[in-house]
């Protein structure tokens, strides 16, 4: 494992949320507000690999949204090797999107089917004018060989409808990384691939890491894929950090209920009977503590009726460097974030 | 690398041909084109041999009333003397002009404006889609009768020029329609991300996608514009430098021949409704060819 | 007798392109009260077979070849008549896209008493609406939820109905195309308990059709592995999954992160799966297979038993 804390944080969010405002209108009175996310804070450091892990409706891929600036914050701000992204407008967020990039969970949809692959994977540096027209073929050969698309002359002039789910989905790699940039979110990248197209993938962005140094946030729902390509994971639950930490550690000695549950419900190839069983989970929901208890408590089965209804568990640290939202492990209440302020040092 | 790969329309066009032949309906409006594109183009036949073959101008000095047809004018003459067939050539040039021109007008326009009104949204969104809107309900017919009343005789070109401005609505509507859709998929958001401004979002990434249907539409649009120049020219508004085969039409019904001389009352009119035909038959072949479940067997390659 | 035994069948669909050949020579037998998983990627034909199973195939889709025996009788030589009344009645399905399955404008309850209705003329209305507050206590909805609508329902809940429904009229198979697909891990891990418990107190047959590997381990007894077409190894789950003979059997394990063991780098398979319009002549496995001979190329390989229950389609092993 690597030690990350000398490192440097690249990303580094604080108090983010996001919430989608529920639209009224004249017959239906004001609709529910959804909140996406709630006060997240989490720091990325240099040249690791950081799992995001949810089930769909968490919030995972609204907060991978929110880190390229594709949508806007509610509240919180985030920053970029100290430099504040939210908000950014104009020239300033073209040079930010020349560092950050991402890949998009379906490669059916992500690729535009009227443009070949030299025109997708070129067009990033075609908009940030990098290199002339020979100097950015190369540059296109060379990453299309990077990802495995090899011959590139090949593949160049093909269209999407003529690859392979697994071939596009290099594609859309290639052109996340032509710009080499320093910071890449990949949203599920292969949930829509099969297991030996997915293993691939992964073995293509840990390539991506050793040879560009390129610092990722995996998005994922599957434990068991961030177990294989991610240094640190969160788990995230309806919108809140559950609990953060080494890989390894998350999903060999998992300390919060609901990462537990999680663990308990994945199949284990015929060994579910003897695998470890946390049973953290109740059979029914029980009724919820208004807004302000612990997200996970209507489902928890080791609730402690107590406090966990009526206080809400802050993210905080462990003994063995990681962090986690339970009372049961002597959470404090309310307090949300321990990690170090951030100012911003202007664009 | 072959010619295919490396042209991606001809590739396309390759692709689209190989559904289209399998459509009848395609292949009668595709050859009865043929046939009308040549008349367009043989219209320039007759006055070369003789000038009284001219259709607008030339009078056969033996003639003075309308006669069946013959030897000398296979088609019969008007009631001027003037030879039919002359006529009905230059007619069918008049209509593709008309059609054409006026289709490719509108469809500019409406693409234009619905892929801004779709993309941009909010305000921009509004205002254009309710000026589409008030331009829809305008009877185009009415409006350009009143505007001939006022400025007199009107040019085929003011013509053409006000069928597409009065047609582009539908278009427009359907391309915004489109381009709303395209807009939340991930390859625009991916654009976005790569740092893509909205005009090349809109002209790279969104167009491609949307032309295929305008042209689609474009071929409903030149009927329409084809009827309506026949329509105004029927009603004696038409260009009157101009040989339409409205025109025709209204020259008989003028001149009182309605009912007596039927080789100049059908051809002009069977012309009209057969090359509207034949343009709505391309079209619905065409639309078969954008079909995308027609056209999703082809990606398992 | 077994009872359901599926013998050489082969089915192809007919594409502008040519035939394409989406099965080909599967044979399996499913006993009473076991549970047989169809495991493969994308493509490789198991979806299909659970259609041709049901009778079910697209227009464009047709059994070229092969015998499907349900007890003994033939399904596919049956008669429209004998078809609709063995559809559902002995044999049901659970839909990949259950999401898409149930219709959105009619209340859940009625949807399923219908069906029992359809299958049962005979039944009473009063009778019907019984059964279908029986079903739905067996797969776990509460009964105030009968009367609504789907769109009311979650995901694991939707899942849940269709499992009802396909268990309405009692079937002594039912076929689970990807049941769980779309669903989370915690729901699936629910909804796979309640399958197993359902199978065990009323003695089904299931064949559970999935691409994920750790699932089929878990469900199933027997496994039959799918690639392009084709079944390539077959045998109780334990010897497949402990002692893979076949390479794309080893090769697809190998790929497969877990949670459980050590953490071991991930192995992908090169390559892309065979057109089936022209499959190879040989093996359909050697181009990316690690262990291919030229003789692989070349010659049709044939079923090896490695012992009595476990075999293999590989001319190396």
């Amino acid at each position: 494992m690597k030690t990350t804390d000398e490192n440097k944080p690249i990303l580094q969010i604080r108090n983010v949320s996001k919430i989608y405002r529920g639209k009224g209108n004249l017959f239906r009175s004001p609709g529910k507000d959804v909140v996406a996310l709630n006060r997240i804070s989490l720091d990325i450091f240099k040249g690791e690999i950081f799992g995001l892990v949810g089930e769909s409706g968490s919030g995972k891929t609204t907060a991978g949204r929110l880190v390229v600036s594709l949508e806007e914050t509610t509240s919180g701000r985030i920053f970029m090797e100290n430099r504040e992204v939210t908000g950014l407008k104009g020239r300033s967020l073209k040079a930010f999107r020349r560092k950050v990039q991402m890949i998009f969970q379906d490669p059916y949809q992500s690729l535009n089917p009227q443009r070949s692959v030299y025109d997708t994977v070129s067009e990033p540096l075609k908009i940030h004018r990098m290199g002339n027209a020979s100097e950015r073929k190369a540059k296109v050969k060379e990453i299309l060989k990077a990802v495995g698309l090899s011959p590139p002359d090949d593949f160049l002039f093909r269209y999407p409808h003529r690859l392979s789910g697994g071939q596009r989905q290099r594609v859309a790699i290639a052109r996340a990384m032509v710009l080499n940039p320093e910071f890449v979110i990949a949203d599920e990248p292969t949930s829509m691939l099969d297991a030996s197209i997915s293993a691939q993938i992964f073995n293509i962005l840990l390539a991506m890491r050793k040879d560009l140094g390129v610092t990722q946030m995996f998005i994922t729902h599957s434990l068991a894929a961030a177990r294989y390509i991610c240094d640190r994971i969160a788990v995230i639950y309806r919108g809140n950090l559950m609990e953060l930490g080494p890989a390894e550690a998350v999903i060999q000695n998992p300390r919060h209920p609901y990462t537990q549950a999680l663990i308990d419900a994945v199949p284990k190839f015929g060994h579910a009977k003897e695998a470890k069983l946390y049973g953290t989970l109740l059979a029914k929901r029980r009724e919820a503590g208004k807004d302000k208890g612990c997200i996970f408590y209507p489902v928890c089965a080791v609730a402690d009726d107590a406090i966990c209804p009526r206080k809400k568990p802050g993210l905080t640290p462990l003994d063995d460097g990681r962090m986690v939202a339970c009372f049961r492990e002597g959470s404090d209440p309310e307090q949300t974030s321990f990690l170090p302020h951030v100012s911003n040092k202007g664009v | 690398m072959t010619v295919r790969e490396r042209f991606p329309l001809f590739n396309s066009f390759l692709e689209g041909w190989s559904i289209f032949k399998q459509s009848l309906l395609g292949r009668i409006g595709l050859a009865l084109l043929v046939l009308f594109a040549l008349m367009a183009v043989c219209s320039y036949i007759p006055p070369w041999i003789d000038p009284m073959y001219n259709p607008m101008t030339g009078v056969d000095p033996d003639i003075t009333c309308c006669t069946p047809p013959s030897l000398r004018h296979w088609l019969g003459t008007d009631f001027m003397g003037r030879d039919i067939l002359s006529q009905l050539l230059a007619g069918a040039r008049v209509a593709f002009m008309v059609g054409i021109s006026a289709a490719v007008m509108s469809i500019v326009i409406g693409v234009a404006i619905g892929m801004t009104a779709g993309y941009m949204g909010r305000f921009i969104d509004t205002l254009l889609m309710r000026l589409a809107d008030m331009i829809m309900v305008m009877p185009t017919l009415l409006v350009i009768l009143i505007l001939a009343a006022i400025f007199g005789q009107l040019n085929i070109w003011t013509i053409v020029l006000i069928i597409a401005l009065f047609r582009w609505p539908g278009v427009s509507r359907i391309i915004r329609g489109q381009t709303l859709s395209l807009k939340q998929r991930p390859f625009i958001e991916a654009a976005k991300v790569a740092g893509a401004s909205h005009f090349r979002i809109i002209f790279q990434h969104i167009m491609p996608n949307v032309l295929p249907l305008a042209f689609l539409f474009m071929t409903f649009r030149v009927t329409a514009a084809i009827i309506t120049e026949a329509a105004l020219a029927f009603l004696g508004f038409g260009d009157p430098g101009t040989v339409s085969w409205g025109m025709m039409l209204q020259w008989v019904w003028k001149t009182g021949h309605m009912f007596k001389a039927p080789y100049w009352l059908l051809p002009p009119g069977m012309c009209i409704s057969l090359i509207t035909l034949s343009f709505y038959m391309l079209g619905r072949a065409m639309d078969e060819v954008l079909d995308p479940r027609l056209r999703k067997e082809d990606q398992t390659d | 007798m077994a009872l359901l035994e599926v013998q050489n069948l082969s089915v192809g669909y007919n594409t502008r392109k040519g035939c394409l050949k989406a099965v080909e020579r599967v044979s399996f037998v499913l006993e009473h009260a076991q549970s047989l998983g169809l495991v493969g990627e994308s493509g490789c034909g198991k979806t299909t077979i659970g259609m041709a199973l049901m009778g079910l195939l697209p227009p464009n889709g047709s059994v070229k070849n092969g015998r499907i025996l349900l007890e003994g009788r033939n399904t596919l030589t049956m008669s429209e008549e004998d078809k609709r009344h063995f559809r559902w009645r002995e044999m049901a399905m659970i839909f990949q896209a259950a999401m898409n399955a149930l219709n959105p404008v009619q209340r859940v309850g009625n949807q399923i008493a219908e069906a029992i209705l359809v299958h049962n003329p005979s039944l009473e209305k009063e009778a019907a609406k019984a059964r279908v507050e029986e079903l739905f206590d067996l797969v776990g909805i509460p009964r105030e939820r009968i009367t609504d609508y789907p769109h009311q329902y979650s995901g694991g809940m939707k899942q849940r109905a269709i499992i009802a429904m396909a268990l309405a009229c009692r079937p002594k198979v039912i076929i689970a195309d990807e049941p769980t697909t779309a669903l989370d891990v915690i729901v699936q891990h629910q909804i796979l308990e309640e399958v197993r418990w359902l199978q065990q107190e009323f003695n089904i047959g299931i064949i559970f059709i999935s691409h994920d590997i750790s699932i089929v381990a878990d469900m199933c007894h027997d496994i039959g592995v799918m690639y392009a077409g084709q079944m390539v190894e077959f045998g109780p789950w334990q010897a497949v999954f402990e002692s893979p003979a076949h390479p794309y059997t080893k090769a697809l394990l190998s790929s497969f992160p877990t949670l459980v063991g050590k953490k071991s780098d991930l192995t992908p398979i090169p390559g892309e799966t065979p057109n089936l319009i022209n499959p190879p002549e040989g093996c359909r496995f050697c181009d990316r297979c690690p262990e291919a001979q030229p003789a692989c190329r070349t010659t049709r390989p044939e079923w090896v038993q490695i012992d009595e229950t476990h075999r293999a389609l590989c001319c190396k092993c």
